[in-house]
């Protein structure tokens, strides 16, 4: 018996000492991106990742010759993801914010977006300015987003009326249950998810908030990759790559 | 629909599944190796072993998640377990914690004239636990265990946060597309799972009646 648990010991250390998988960085560029439709997100027949955000990452890195891996990742962990080498690129609509700026390095913007209301469609006379928000019982948004810039520095909402939540997609179940009245998201995801499933009788609002800037997300020695893509992004403005590929996608550049 | 998002739900249980029988594999004699740890009577190990239960039974399930997928790259960059291993690995420390100690009480309620009886008798040390003691812990122990095995269960979709395609995770991605229904519907799974272990358990404990003491 006492061979028998020193056999037992010793199995499970040989189990504890798993091989670490090399993560190789040679051709491959891994791009960090979420389920973000019309962003990124997967194609139902093919099985692949695609989007306005997905294609457009493709086409440059393609260029520069990388052969681009999409790699689902948390948003809320975006960060860890980029610095532990899980993923050398995020480039899934990410806002620009000066908190973003001080921990990675942020491309040019390549376009730009706002943040608009998603109420209940029947709600649609109560809410038509920026001042409606405070009739509000509760105001989803996603924790650290644009919106969440724009709602703290309002006046005239009070801490209880402000719901900060994981995600963006969470705060549309949010607002179809009645559980809070208005959720501040981006103008890109408003559209595409109010007109399918379920959230069809919900309605987005554009009540003019500050436009604000799209960017690609790297690690802060990538200083070089950087460059090369800014200089692609800037092409791609000049031949109307990013125009047309805006117009694939329902996405206002 | 139904059936097509039925079976890419079954999918995700696939993997909730195998997550739940890895970690139990692995944890149910990592957790006896624990709990002979905790109980030494070599001081350094016992209070080592201690330490150790207490790290891990103090900190969240989701935090060691992504300690043990994050961790390595980040202060040693090794490079990434897969995601499913990280997981597993992660589950299977922190559910052999929780068993040693009920392993720990188990052991412990096991009357101390048994053990004089087996030395009585001329059996050895090893002899008296595995011919004597083993079994009724086991029964004893059946109760407590049967909770914990059920926690696991639902724990699995705890894996959601390094991008794991759990059921949970599976059916929070139907939400972006304007499904609400799959989320709720998980329910029956997990349900239809843990009906079938209570049955189990229900049959085990009745199996081991006759150790009555």
């Amino acid at each position: 018996m006492k061979k028998f648990l020193a056999l037992l010991c010793t199995a499970l250390l040989a189990l504890g000492a798993v091989t670490f998988a090399a993560c190789g960085r040679d051709d491959t560029l891994k791009v960090g991106v979420t389920k973000y439709p019309p962003m990124d997100y997967i194609d139902e027949t093919t099985g692949e990742w695609t989007g306005f955000d997905a294609e457009l990452a493709r086409k440059a890195f393609g260029e520069l010759g990388y052969d681009v891996e999409f790699v689902e990742i948390v948003w809320e962990t975006k960060i860890v993801s980029l610095q532990s080498g899980e993923i050398d690129a995020i480039w899934n609509g990410m806002t620009v914010t000066d908190e973003l700026r001080q921990n990675i390095l942020l491309s040019d913007p390549y376009m730009t977006n706002q943040q608009v209301l998603v109420i209940r469609a029947a709600d649609a006379e109560k809410y038509k300015t920026q001042a409606d928000l405070s009739k509000a019982s509760k105001i989803a948004f996603e924790g650290g987003s644009a919106a969440d810039t724009i709602l703290s520095e309002m006046e005239g909402l009070n801490e209880g009326q402000l719901l900060s939540m994981e995600k963006q997609a969470d705060t549309f179940l949010e607002v179809k249950t009645g559980s809070s009245d208005v959720a501040v998201v981006d103008l890109a995801l408003a559209k595409e998810t109010v007109a399918q499933g379920d959230y069809t009788d919900l309605a987005y609002v554009n009540v003019g908030f500050a436009t604000e800037e799209f960017a690609v997300g790297f690690r802060k020695e990538d200083t070089e990759l950087c460059q090369k893509i800014n200089e692609l992004l800037a092409k791609y403005k000049e031949d109307n790559t990013i125009g047309q590929l805006g117009e694939k996608y329902g996405v206002t550049v | 629909m139904f059936w097509q998002i039925s079976l890419e739900l079954l999918q995700g249980f696939g993997v909730t599944c195998l997550i739940f029988a890895a970690t139990l594999l692995f944890a149910l004699p990592l957790g006896l190796v624990l709990s002979f740890g905790s109980m030494s009577r070599f001081k350094p190990l016992k209070y080592v072993v201690k330490v150790f239960v207490w790290i891990i039974r103090g900190t969240p399930l989701m935090l060691q998640i992504l300690v043990v997928y994050y961790g390595p790259a980040l202060i040693f960059h090794w490079g990434f377990l897969d995601r499913i291993v990280a997981v597993v690995v992660a589950f299977v420390i922190n559910y052999a914690c929780y068993f040693s100690e009920i392993y720990r009480g188990g052991i412990e309620s096991i009357s101390k004239g048994q053990y004089e009886a087996g030395q009585v008798l001329g059996m050895t040390r090893s002899q008296i636990f595995f011919r004597v003691v083993l079994l009724q812990v086991v029964k004893r122990i059946v109760p407590p265990m049967s909770n914990e095995v059920i926690t696991l269960v639902k724990d699995t979709s705890l894996a959601r946060i390094i991008v794991v395609e759990e059921i949970l995770k599976v059916a929070y991605d139907f939400t972006v597309t304007g499904l609400i229904w799959p989320l709720f519907y998980t329910a029956v799974y997990y349900l239809v799972f843990v009906g079938l272990l209570t049955l189990l358990f229900g049959w085990l404990e009745k199996k081991l009646q006759y150790f009555k003491v």
